[in-house]
């Protein structure tokens, strides 16, 4: 709800008076630290971790991947060892996830270890995802996804966005405290955030809503990652909040994937 | 409910005073040091009387023999033009005397008195030596003649308004007292002839002998300077600070002080003025929120007419809720608060509305460049009773309406506000007053979506005259803020609703004890309920509609308070205020772990205490002064905050939320000494240098990741720490003249240390900033015009900036590790305006107004934001949002 209120007061200001342009600022250059991002679905064969570390500002853009790491996980009394697939992507196919396990991951590198768990809940279905005539413009398209929430515990969920399966830098989280037990209609927003007209939505783009079940602090890692720079009245940006022990940033999630897609007519 | 009624075990644990810590026990020690060193200093100034000459002098003028004695002993004196012009002749001759004999034996039946002044001689008049003398030749000195009290009421000749701080005084001497907040002032003397002269800022000095025999009640009407739209130029020499009182860490704006400070599109600002005095600070470009001395934007405690207004924005913060045709007078406390005020912890600003003429009708207004006012004040019964309504509203939304673009003509974006008051004088001992002020923001998009937000607040008063030497004020003070968020579609629909409210008792009472004394002391009792959160919602978004329970709490305090005229040199106020803070049932509260999960919770009865605070607030003050013009003052001051902001943004966000103290969140404390040094220069010019060291106890920030959105314990979003600020703060003000103004500069700085943010070491908080200048100046350049400048440069406020990014999730984003430890660029901007009196004559007047905000066009960053650069996607950029340049205004106001 804060959102609506911001976005009020800044279409209203920027209508009436504000501008925008790019500086020159001197930051401080960091001391690297490792970035971890693990992710297993009960989608067969897909585990995937990523292990890298942070560049400077003035650095481009590109993924400072972390090669010869050991990276392993563990799930009841069984350790798979994932194989580098490219320079700090670490893969394998040997494990297929399953709502209700644990997974224990440990990333070893320069003499570092860094260890994460991560528990996958039960899917939750999604139910429907569909776009309203009105709802639709080419800069900023609102469709809806429905899913019926499962009471007696605690729900997390996490959407995913794409438009024509290229991943969008927005996403969504929901908890289910105001909602428990509700079927539960929300708002997805893609939208074009920048000038390049090019990048519109228009006729014929394919939307796409990933939804996953998420545990609890994967939820909080991804509340707090959409807060992280910051908000524009001032509330001070931090990390977020991760769920990887021994000093590295990242998460590490188990989660349960579904899938749904709408053409724009 | 008195604090007997607390369970016994409670008290032991919860008596603040306990806690004493090292740093707040030392600052304590240090001003009591302070205070006795200067003292001390007065003790061993008595060097130059203690000169030994010789001299023979026989009816001398006094001029002429003063200064035959500076040419003989070297000592030099101090005296006003009329000890100058004085036709006394003295006659003395002494050999090998001390000054002091000396000038004792040549003053002896004549009306003078001499006394130390640093390292200077000070003469005055003393009518009353005179005719003690005359009335008991033989009688020693010592003996004291019969007293009496002139007591009575200042106000307005022209409009019946009482005036505040009015300066009363003896001519020749240096007795004096001020009106108070209702225009009382009481005077006691010794019986005897007395010339006094009264003068408040904007009126024309007044000038009465008295024959004091009996007491006597004296009710005084000052006439206004001519000029009728207040864009007055002050010319009265009472506009200066008053150097002998103990009160320091003050500024005292009247309203013709703001309405010439040029501002954002012309619309006056009480509090805008305000942030350009030292010590004051903005959060950001155009923004009314207010900074006072380290301490957040809740930190200061802001009444109207009494009434505490929680919300004193308008406009998420571009402009404040006072509207300044209502106002009176404004009094801000940035250190030494008096005993009477409690509840925020770096600040009160104490606004004062007018009472509305009791003399004729009248109408005045003005259409600003946003806003539109008008303000309807007369007589009920002439000089019995009066009313007045001040009303404003915002009108851009009318020409959004115009637009062909849906979604702007649908758009509401307004406020508007609302002032009233009426007074009845029921004789000369008793006067009533009623005031509301209501005050309503919306902001609403086309589907309805939207927020509105408002406060309320009423106050009934009752000024009662004891007696010539005891005032009394009775109010009972009714305050509401609330918020209302709503989000409407075709399917669904969800309201949160939010409210503040209190209802509020006190009773302040002043005693003119005699002429070295002056007691104030009274009691506050407050209920506070809190409605944390309603959330309605129908339609299919699955949201279950949810209340938050009510919090219910009663704030007591009881004080006492003694200004205490040592000499004419030392001045020492000393008062303790003590309150207590219960936290009252229906509700559950709750135990939390380090890392902010529920362990436990207890259920408690409606009534049923849950816990009481009890905080003493001793409030100490003394002023020396060192030489005629000159004085120094230092003062301690503890202030405690029981309801708390939680906010985690920097703009005055209406959705911030207020939480009273509970068992987790402890009472806000601060501590504050500071030490100031004041000097009036010549007829016009003042100079103030003020230090201050604050340490600050159980401040609140949210925890990383909080969700301000939920439905568990606020507690388990927040954590807990401390802070400290410390600062110099120094201002040259120039009040007389065609040219009015002032310099201002501060050096500060602000720093929290919370547990669990920054590693737990000091980082800056946001509104530190290291360099303030502001300078301001009016200049009457004719009858018709006068024209203004303002310039404002600081320090960029603390800010986090990345220092590092990373890819996930395919997006790059940012690694930040320091809170607080870059810098915005230095802000700074001039603004400019000009007055052009249109129409004058006693019936109507009228006057043009132009400003310039930002007039150079300055790119002060509003916020910075990194992103991948668009041209580059390669490319991580900062991306610099700036708000306000050249931003031109008109206003028109006028006055019948």
């Amino acid at each position: 709800m804060k959102i609506i209120y911001r976005t009020i007061l800044f279409s209203m200001i920027a209508f009436l008076w504000s501008c925008e342009d790019a500086i020159d600022l001197k930051l401080k250059d960091n001391t690297p630290k490792y970035v971890i991002e693990g992710t297993i679905t009960n989608e067969p064969g897909v585990c995937k971790v990523n292990v890298s570390k942070t560049k400077n500002f003035g650095d481009d853009n590109q993924f400072n991947g972390v090669g010869g790491a050991l990276v392993k996980i563990e799930n009841n009394g069984t350790t798979i060892l994932l194989s580098e697939t490219s320079k700090g992507v670490y893969e394998t196919d040997r494990i297929n996830g399953t709502p209700g396990q644990t997974y224990h991951l440990t990333v070893t590198t320069d003499n570092e270890t860094f260890t994460s768990s991560s528990t996958m809940p039960e899917p939750v279905p999604f139910l429907d995802f569909t776009l309203k005539t009105a709802d639709y413009d080419t800069l900023r398209t609102t469709p809806m996804v429905k899913f019926k929430d499962i009471s007696g515990i605690k729900n997390y969920y996490w959407f995913q966005q794409y438009i024509n399966d290229k991943i969008q830098r927005q996403y969504k989280v929901f908890n289910d405290e105001f909602t428990t037990g509700q079927e539960v209609n929300d708002y997805l927003v893609f939208e074009n955030t920048t000038k390049d007209r090019s990048k519109n939505i228009v006729k014929g783009d394919r939307l796409t809503a990933e939804m996953h079940c998420i545990d609890a602090a994967v939820y909080l890692y991804m509340f707090s990652l959409s807060n992280a720079n910051g908000s524009s009245d001032g509330a001070a940006p931090a990390n977020p909040v991760t769920n990887i022990a021994g000093g590295a940033i990242g998460y590490f999630s188990a989660h349960t994937v579904q899938r749904k897609t709408i053409v724009i007519p | 409910m008195t604090i007997n009624d607390f369970p016994r075990h409670n008290l032991p644990n919860n008596i603040q005073m306990k806690k004493i810590e090292p740093v707040g026990f030392l600052t304590f020690v240090a001003v009591i040091l302070l205070l006795l060193v200067l003292v001390q200093s007065r003790a061993h100034a008595q060097g130059p009387l203690d000169k030994k000459l010789s001299i023979n002098l026989k009816d001398e003028k006094l001029k002429s023999a003063l200064d035959k004695i500076t040419a003989i002993c070297g000592t030099k004196f101090t005296y006003n033009e009329q000890v100058a012009l004085s036709t006394i002749k003295i006659s003395v001759n002494a050999k090998e005397k001390s000054l002091k004999d000396v000038l004792t034996t040549a003053f002896t039946d004549k009306p003078l008195q001499f006394s130390v002044l640093d390292k200077e001689i000070f003469i005055r008049l003393a009518p009353e030596k005179t005719k003690k003398v005359e009335a008991d030749p033989a009688a020693n000195t010592t003996q004291s003649k019969e007293k009496h009290t002139i007591s009575g009421t200042i106000k307005s000749q022209n409009t019946g308004e009482t005036l505040i701080a009015a300066t009363i005084r003896v001519v020749g001497t240096s007795i004096a007292t001020t009106s108070n907040e209702y225009g009382f002032y009481s005077l006691t003397l010794t019986q005897g002839n007395y010339s006094l002269e009264v003068s408040a800022i904007g009126s024309k000095p007044y000038k009465n002998t008295i024959e004091l025999n009996k007491n006597t009640n004296l009710n005084i009407a000052l006439s206004d300077d001519e000029n009728l739209l207040e864009t007055v130029t002050i010319t009265s020499n009472s506009s200066q600070r008053n150097i002998q009182n103990p009160q320091m860490g003050m500024e005292r704006l009247t309203i013709s002080e703001t309405k010439e400070v040029p501002v954002l599109m012309g619309e006056p600002d009480l509090i805008k003025t305000l942030q350009l005095l030292p010590g004051v600070k903005t959060a950001g470009e155009g923004n009314g929120g207010m900074f006072v001395r380290g301490g957040s934007a809740d930190q200061n405690m802001i009444l109207l007419d009494e009434a505490p207004v929680y919300n004193a924005s308008h406009l998420l913060g571009f402009f404040s809720t006072f509207n300044s045709d209502a106002i009176k007078n404004v009094t801000l406390y940035k250190s030494g608060m008096p005993a009477q005020y409690g509840g925020g912890l770096s600040s009160v600003l104490d606004v004062k509305m007018n009472d509305g003429n009791n003399q004729k009708f009248g109408v005045n207004g003005g259409v600003g460049a946003i806003a539109a006012r008008i303000n309807v004040e007369g007589p009920i019964q002439k000089e019995k009773s009066s009313f007045l309504i001040s009303a404003r509203r915002t009108y851009v939304d009318m020409f959004l309406k115009l637009s062909s673009d849906t979604a702007i003509n649908n758009t509401q974006l307004y406020f508007y506000d609302v002032n009233a008051k009426a007074n009845y004088i029921l004789g000369d001992k008793d006067r009533l007053y009623i005031s509301g002020y209501f005050g309503k923001d919306v902001l609403a998009s086309d589907n309805l979506s939207g927020i509105n937000w408002g406060n309320a607040t009423s106050t009934l008063r009752w000024n009662h005259v004891f007696s010539n030497k005891l005032f009394s004020n009775t109010s009972v003070i009714f305050s509401n803020y609330n918020y209302k968020i709503q989000s409407n579609t075709d399917e669904n629909s969800l309201t949160l609703f939010s409210q503040i409210r209190d209802w509020n008792f006190k009773e302040d009472m002043q005693w003119y004890a005699n002429e070295k004394n002056t007691v104030s002391f009274g009691f506050n009792s407050i209920f506070h309920t809190i409605k944390p959160g309603e959330v309605q919602a129908t339609g299919n978004s699955g949201f279950i509609s949810q209340k938050l329970q009510n919090r219910f709490s009663l704030e007591n305090a009881v004080y006492a308070s003694n200004t205490w005229k040592a000499s004419d040199a030392f001045s020492l106020t000393y008062g303790l205020r003590v309150s207590a803070f219960s936290i009252l049932g229906s509700g559950e509260y709750y135990t939390i772990d380090g890392s902010g999960n529920v362990t436990g919770s207890t259920s408690y009865k409606r009534g049923e205490i849950v816990k009481t605070y009890v905080n003493l607030e001793p409030r100490l003050s003394a002023a020396l002064q060192v030489n005629e013009s000159a004085s120094v003052k230092a003062s301690y001051v503890r202030n405690v905050q029981n309801l708390h902001l939680i906010s985690n943004s920097n703009a005055a966000s209406p959705t911030d939320r207020w939480v009273a103290s509970t068992n987790i969140i402890k009472p806000e404390l601060s501590d504050q000494v500071s030490i100031g040094y004041y000097k009036n220069i010549g007829n016009s010019y003042e100079f103030t240098a003020e230090t201050y060291y604050k340490t600050l106890k159980n401040q609140i920030d949210y925890r990383n990741g909080a969700d301000i959105f939920t439905n568990r314990p606020i507690e388990t979003q927040l954590l807990f720490g401390k802070g400290r600020a410390y600062g110099l703060e120094l201002l040259l003000k120039k009040k007389a003249g065609r040219l009015t103004g002032w310099l201002g500069y501060t050096l500060s700085k602000t720093e929290r240390k919370i547990d669990g943010i920054n590693n737990n070491e000091w980082y800056n908080a946001r509104q530190d900033k290291t360099h303030d200048i502001s300078f301001v100046s009016m200049y009457k350049l004719s009858q018709k015009w006068t024209v203004s400048a303002n310039w404002v440069y600081s320090t960029g406020n603390a800010v986090t900036f990345p220092n590092g990014k990373y890819k996930l999730l395919g997006q790059s984003y940012f690694y930040f590790s320091e809170r607080n430890a870059d810098r915005m660029p230095s802000y700074h901007r001039l603004d400019l305006g000009a007055t052009r009196l249109l129409k004058q004559t006693k019936k109507f007047s009228s006057e043009l107004n132009f400003s310039l905000y930002n007039a150079y066009g300055r790119k002060n960053p509003f916020r910075i934001t990194f992103q991948d650069s668009e041209s580059d996607p390669n490319r991580t950029e900062a991306l610099r949002t700036t708000l306000f340049r050249f931003i031109p205004s008109i206003s028109y106001n006028f006055k019948f």
